[in-house]
């Protein structure tokens, strides 16, 4: 398993270079409809994040998922497990972290009736997020 | 990974950030397999660049509301070069899938925007028995894409 996981870390590292270099051309690739009736139940397209040879269970998936980087350079790798594939991306951790916390505020105040919660209170509405880059891995 | 979801035997997502009221009752609530963690109410996907609005779609339909979770809510926000898109949808009323209850136009994020999201109260704290709910300011949860514009503006 090491093995398996230097080389899915290596191929992380060569996508954030890759990445870097493909990123103003994003938009143009984007679709543009977004008509509910275009949106396939399955996906046929090719996709560059899914590593194809190796399926594997929950289990082995569990495992495998700390040993995993969630960070890498600017980057925050994001992995899933896809129907017992692996599905390694990486986005640009600054903007995809201020994109997906961007509400907290709004949201976390409302259900405390904008007051203070005093640390000692478990608040009535909790996030779950790992956008904090305190458990960077030692790669 | 308390924060992944698990929506079938052998696929876990991981959110990018997600929601869960502290009141939250199983059932009607469903735990993550093998933990007591419910599974969030409300959950926020953004897409960049290979994972496309409608796959961003696609994904809240095919993953987040499975009949494994419990996910009542999902904000999807989708990231472009200079602009951005979101839509909210809520769990279908047979179960399973989706429906999709606003979305907003591409928007530019150097251009201020009034645009809103309201978000239900009974699906934010849904699980919660009613008398348990908190006091809120408003009837139910607004989120301003305006607020969502300025924290991705100066980082686009």
């Amino acid at each position: 398993m090491a093995a398996i996981i230097s080389t899915i870390i290596t191929d992380i590292e060569d996508h954030e270079t890759y990445s870097q270099g493909t990123q103003d051309t994003a938009e143009q690739s984007s679709e543009p409809s977004d008509s509910e009736a275009d949106v396939a139940s399955t996906s046929v397209t090719v996709d560059y994040g899914l590593i194809p040879d190796w399926s594997m269970t929950f289990e082995t998936y569990e495992l495998l998922r700390p040993k995993l980087p969630k960070w890498s350079g600017s980057y925050k790798v994001i992995v899933d497990l896809d129907e017992g594939f692996l599905h390694v991306r990486v986005v640009p951790a600054d903007l995809h972290g201020a994109a997906s916390t961007a509400f907290n505020y709004s949201i976390e105040s409302w259900a405390n009736n904008f007051r203070q919660v005093p640390p000692s209170i478990i608040p009535p509405l909790r996030t779950r997020n790992d956008a904090g880059r305190s458990s960077h891995p030692s790669h | 990974m308390q924060v992944d979801y698990r929506y079938n035997g052998r696929a876990s997502k991981s959110p990018d950030n997600s929601f869960v009221p502290r009141d939250i009752q199983v059932p009607p609530a469903k735990l993550k397999p093998g933990t007591n963690i419910p599974y969030p109410t409300v959950v926020i996907d953004v897409g960049h660049k290979h994972e496309g609005w409608k796959k961003l779609k696609r994904n809240a339909r095919t993953k987040a509301f499975t009949r494994m979770t419990s996910i009542q809510i999902l904000v999807g926000i989708k990231i472009f070069t200079s602009h951005f898109r979101a839509f909210w949808a809520r769990r279908s009323a047979t179960g399973t899938g989706m429906n999709i209850q606003e979305t907003t136009p591409k928007l530019d994020a150097r251009v201020p925007t009034n645009l809103t999201f309201t978000l239900p109260k009974n699906l934010v704290f849904w699980g919660v028995p009613q008398p348990n709910w908190p006091v809120t300011p408003t009837p139910n949860l607004t989120l301003h894409m305006e607020t969502l514009r300025l924290a991705i503006a100066d980082l686009m």
